[in-house]
């Protein structure tokens, strides 16, 4: 073999094999990196800021206290009887009768929610009250309604003054709704009409949330 | 002395034959030398293995201010109250609460300007092993520490996850006159449309680099 085909042999190996090798080029290589972000703790509260309670039903009964007798003068003087109706004797009304119990408990639901995110994923709600007093003011005087035991409630449970709620994100559709408890004291409310502080406003609760 | 027989097989001249093994075999011996010329020439790509932590969220990534506990009012309500105290109106509808959150996403760039990490991959050759400008295609995915594709999640609470997602991508060019010199950078946008709790959430981007 002499050196010009050996030469020849050489650049034609090249040629040829030059183009398959440069293929082998695309070639992929991967790595992995851990990522981590961090998310801070988050809690939106919606609340009503404004209850105003509306006893709609007028107390228009009246009741049938039966017979009596009456012992009657000539002479004009008052007629006398032990039929004659008294504080003592009257009789319960059917279809509504405080007996005696002025308090009215109620709880007026779904009136605060809250939603977002926490540690463990939970928010401690809680709630305290003032302006408790509300009065109605007219031109024989005043009367008050006094409202006390304030309690909060959630899905159907009560654990008093405050509890422990799930947040369950951030998307209002699984925000945990809740409610309000308390007495009302009408032994005092002789009369019909508004009852609101002086100031026009009524009785004032504060619920806080906490994420814990 | 033994006379010289020139023997064809199967009708090839056996000076041919001697040419086509000459040819194989520099051929052989072309590719093997080119090769190793290759490898030398091959990139050098450098993927971040250590863990990037992307900056927190702040609340004002989703809402308008940068606080943290947001309260919303939710108007008044006037439920209609029996005399003993029964409401059977709700003052809040999930449905009805205000939205509050301007956006459930927020993104972060894997750069020191974002994260605690300069870049997510390097690329770096020699410019006279290879002249010409590199030619590369790059690849991202995400998963979580269960496997889970495209989300990373709580370090306590599996149930609790983002959705992540790739937006964009960025190559800077820091080549000089000696080498060709890539630095790569992925945008990531996080959904906390799931997310039930604060803190960390982590997983693994996994980034694919194929060049000629």
């Amino acid at each position: 073999m002499t050196l010009k085909k050996l030469l020849g042999s050489l650049v034609l190996g090249a040629i040829l094999v030059s183009p398959f090798g440069k293929t082998l080029h695309a070639a992929s290589t991967s790595g992995n990196t851990r990522i981590k972000v961090t998310l801070p703790q988050i809690i939106i509260l919606h609340y009503i800021s404004e209850i105003s309670l509306d006893f709609t039903t007028d107390l228009t009964t009246s009741i049938d206290e039966g017979s009596g007798s009456w012992t009657t003068a000539w002479d004009g003087t008052n007629a006398v009887s032990t039929d004659e109706l008294a504080t003592g004797n009257l009789n319960a009304r059917q279809t509504f009768e405080l007996e005696g119990n002025t308090s009215i408990s109620t709880s007026v639901p779904n009136v605060w929610a809250v939603r977002g995110l926490a540690q463990n994923g939970e928010a401690a709600v809680s709630i305290t009250e003032s302006n408790t007093t509300l009065t109605h003011t007219h031109t024989n005087g005043s009367d008050t309604i006094t409202l006390s035991d304030f309690t909060i409630s959630s899905d159907g449970e009560t654990t008093g003054t405050s509890m422990e709620v799930a947040l369950n994100g951030i998307a209002r559709t699984n925000a945990t709704l809740g409610g309000v408890n308390f007495t009302m004291d009408l032994g005092d409310a002789d009369s019909a009409g508004d009852y609101k502080n002086a100031d026009g406003s009524g009785f004032e609760y504060t619920i806080s949330a906490v994420t814990i | 002395m033994p006379e010289r027989i020139n023997t064809n097989i199967q009708g090839f001249p056996l000076k041919n034959l001697w040419m086509f093994f000459s040819f194989i075999c520099i051929s052989v011996v072309t590719f093997i030398f080119l090769e190793p010329l290759d490898a030398v020439g091959a990139p050098e790509i450098t993927f971040r293995t250590n863990l990037i932590r992307f900056y927190a969220m702040e609340p004002d990534e989703i809402f308008s201010n940068n606080n943290e506990a947001q309260s919303v009012s939710e108007g008044s309500f006037e439920p209609e109250v029996s005399w003993n105290g029964d409401i059977v109106d709700e003052g809040l509808v999930i449905g009805d609460l205000q939205t509050v959150y301007n956006s459930l996403t927020f993104s972060r760039w894997t750069k020191n300007t974002e994260s605690n990490r300069p870049w997510l991959w390097r690329y770096r050759q020699k410019k006279n092993e290879h002249p010409s400008q590199p030619s590369f295609s790059l690849t991202y995915a995400i998963e979580d520490d269960s496997g889970v594709s495209g989300r990373l999640t709580h370090a306590s609470d599996s149930a609790s996850w983002l959705e992540v997602t790739v937006i964009d991508q960025e190559i800077l060019d820091n080549s000089n006159n000696n080498r060709w010199r890539f630095f790569g950078y992925a945008r990531l946008e996080f959904d906390i449309s799931n997310a039930r709790r604060s803190g960390d959430y982590t997983g693994t981007i996994l980034t694919t680099l194929t060049y000629l």
